[in-house]
């Protein structure tokens, strides 16, 4: 287990430049992070403005990506789209990394709940993921509070499965032993000896479900169950284009290729990261 | 053998109850009203009384749980709203396709993730395992609509080799057949080559650093025998572990993939029910896939013993 505490930010800005995977990973992330969250002041047009002259135009000096079958800008539509899936991912993210995280820590500590709650873990996880969110969102309606815990809810397991097995293996080890014989409170030394090991594996694990997160926003909304149609979604883009895949491919194509390279940003970041910063899991699953 | 398969089968009825409790609850403390979205939004408050009389929403949560419950023994997985058949019946109507791609998907993966994994641990840090590891990130960061549709301009709407669309069942010919899969498949299929091949390649490394296969390359084993009899058959388990958890998203994926080819099989059923509002179907439906998740995993539970003759249960 990695003991090692998260290095420190400088440390980690050095280890970035050093490595190139994880550098060129990094430079496309930040490229396409940033191009999303700027997209209203980088696309000169209005993703929802119609121009019924310019419909399925190809990519132009005027419409960078082309248009839609409506006439609107794809350039800008895909932008939007990439500012929602990573506005999303940041918040599924954050909330299933806490809850497992608690669940974990709880899971690890007491062994009464930890039968109990593992067991209800392993049912979620049999419930493929895409099915639980589609038939959340079909009940809740697709708003920000339904679509993020439709997403959300079936990663938890894996999280808190990652936390409990880091704190069983951790509660072992004699210097907590030592802190709780000395008469440290039990919170004290979860939080300052348990916690602190969990942090690695789960930075690693956090941009896996954001990737995940992602993919499963964009097949929400390709398969017409994501945000109401308004709001550009990369999923929802694909499908409207796909009536008119022949005649205009480029309205699937260019939101598909900017789905996929966010992705395998953030799934490369993440390999790189999980190398450093976790090198039990990294030898098992690179060698 | 026999009382192996009937102990894990007795084994397998309580992850069945909390799969189905776990989907019961997820359902019912969801927000949102099941009768409210299945009658519409111009629905009268009387017709939305009436659906919730009709599936039973009327009752208390305890009441509606056992009633599931029961009705699961019976092996009901309720009606549909607006067919009123059983969703047994729905589903198994559209299980042909849905059987064909999933089998063909899983057949693709083996074939071509287990060589690549074994080739990649072989030739360890040399170009062609950073080759196929670079191709194993993209292959699995691409989702499955930007495949398929990449696949249907290349191959059915430039080169016109294959149909677009569609499903036609081995009843009408097997080229037909065949010619319908083999897009889907690969779409289907990427994600999980893509996987699979990483962890067939890393838990080769793991064997062929044992000292056994130092042992059996020193006293003359040919690098074939090794690779293959020493090697792979200890790669074995963890290979079929990952391929029975990863059911999930091959489930995920069959939902994507028929939608992508207009497959009218299972996943297709649970979108179409959701954005017709048919709430029962779509419950029944993800209870279904669930139960062949927990089923697929016992399957690969006892196969653990034909893999390696030292486990034993």
């Amino acid at each position: 287990m990695s003991n090692t505490r998260f290095q420190t930010p400088r440390r980690m800005a050095l280890a970035v430049l050093r490595d190139p995977v994880m550098l060129g990973s990094f430079i496309l992330l930040v490229l396409l992070v940033a191009a999303s969250v700027c997209a209203p002041w980088i696309a000169q047009h209005d993703p929802a403005s119609l121009v019924p002259r310019s419909r399925l135009k190809p990519s132009s000096e005027t419409y960078w990506l082309g248009t839609d079958s409506l006439g609107r800008d794809l350039f800008s539509r895909v932008l939007h789209g990439g500012r929602l899936s990573i506005t999303l991912a940041a918040l599924v993210s954050i909330i299933s990394v806490a809850i497992g995280l608690a669940i974990g820590l709880a899971a690890g500590y007491f062994r009464r709940f930890d039968a109990m709650v593992m067991r209800l873990m392993d049912g979620i996880m049999a419930i493929p993921g895409l099915l639980l969110a589609v038939a959340m969102v079909a009940l809740g309606g697709a708003n920000i509070v339904t679509m993020v815990s439709a997403i959300a809810i079936p990663e938890i397991p894996r999280i808190a499965r990652l936390v409990r097995s880091v704190v069983l293996s951790v509660r072992e080890e004699p210097y907590v032993e030592a802190s709780l014989g000395m008469g440290t409170p039990m919170h004290k030394v979860l939080w300052l000896h348990i916690v602190p090991s969990t942090v690695n594996p789960l930075v690693v694990q956090a941009t896996f479900v954001c990737a995940a997160a992602i993919l499963t926003e964009a097949v929400l909304g390709f398969l017409g169950l994501g945000f109401p149609p308004e709001i550009p979604s990369l999923g929802s883009i694909i499908a409207e284009g796909r009536p008119y895949f022949q005649r205009a491919p480029w309205i699937v194509l260019y939101p598909g290729i900017f789905l996929a390279l966010l992705i395998l940003a953030v799934n490369m970041f993440g390999d790189a990261l999980r190398d450093r910063l976790d090198p039990r899991l990294a030898r098992k699953t690179k060698g | 053998m026999f009382g192996l398969i009937f102990r894990r089968l007795l084994a397998a009825i309580p992850i069945m109850l909390i799969v189905a409790t776990v989907v019961f609850l997820l359902l019912r403390l969801a927000p949102g009203d099941p009768a409210r979205v299945i009658a519409g939004d111009m629905a009268s408050e009387e017709a939305i009384a009436a659906i919730r009389a009709d599936m039973g929403l009327d009752q208390s949560v305890a009441v509606q749980y056992v009633r599931w419950m029961g009705a699961l023994a019976r092996g009901d997985l309720g009606h549909s709203v607006l067919s009123r058949q059983p969703v047994t019946q729905l589903i198994s109507a559209r299980l042909g396709p849905t059987m064909s791609l999933a089998f063909s998907a899983i057949a693709l993966t083996i074939l071509t993730a287990v060589p690549l994994g074994v080739l990649s641990a072989w030739r360890h840090k040399k170009p062609i395992d950073r080759g196929i590891m670079a191709g194993a990130v993209l292959a699995f960061s691409v989702p499955a609509f930007v495949v398929g549709y990449l696949l249907i301009l290349v191959f059915s709407v430039k080169l016109g080799w294959l149909p677009v669309q569609g499903y036609t069942p081995l009843a009408d010919g097997l080229a037909e057949y065949v010619g319908h899969l083999v897009l889907p498949t690969i779409t289907l299929a990427t994600v999980f080559v893509a996987l699979i091949t990483r962890i067939t390649r890393a838990s080769m490394l793991d064997i062929l650093g044992e000292d056994f296969v130092r042992t059996a390359r020193a006293k003359g084993v040919t690098e074939k025998y090794v690779l293959f009899r020493h090697a792979l058959r200890n790669a074995a388990v963890p290979i079929v572990t990952i391929i029975g958890v990863a059911i999930t998203t091959l489930i995920s994926g069959v939902v994507v993939t028929e939608t992508i080819f207009n497959i009218s099989g299972v996943g297709r059923l649970i979108v179409d029910s959701v954005l017709a509002r048919d709430y029962p179907v779509v419950q029944g439906t993800i209870l279904f896939f669930s139960f062949i998740y927990v089923f697929i995993n016992l399957v690969i539970d006892m196969a653990y013993v034909l893999l390696d003759p030292r486990i034993r249960y």
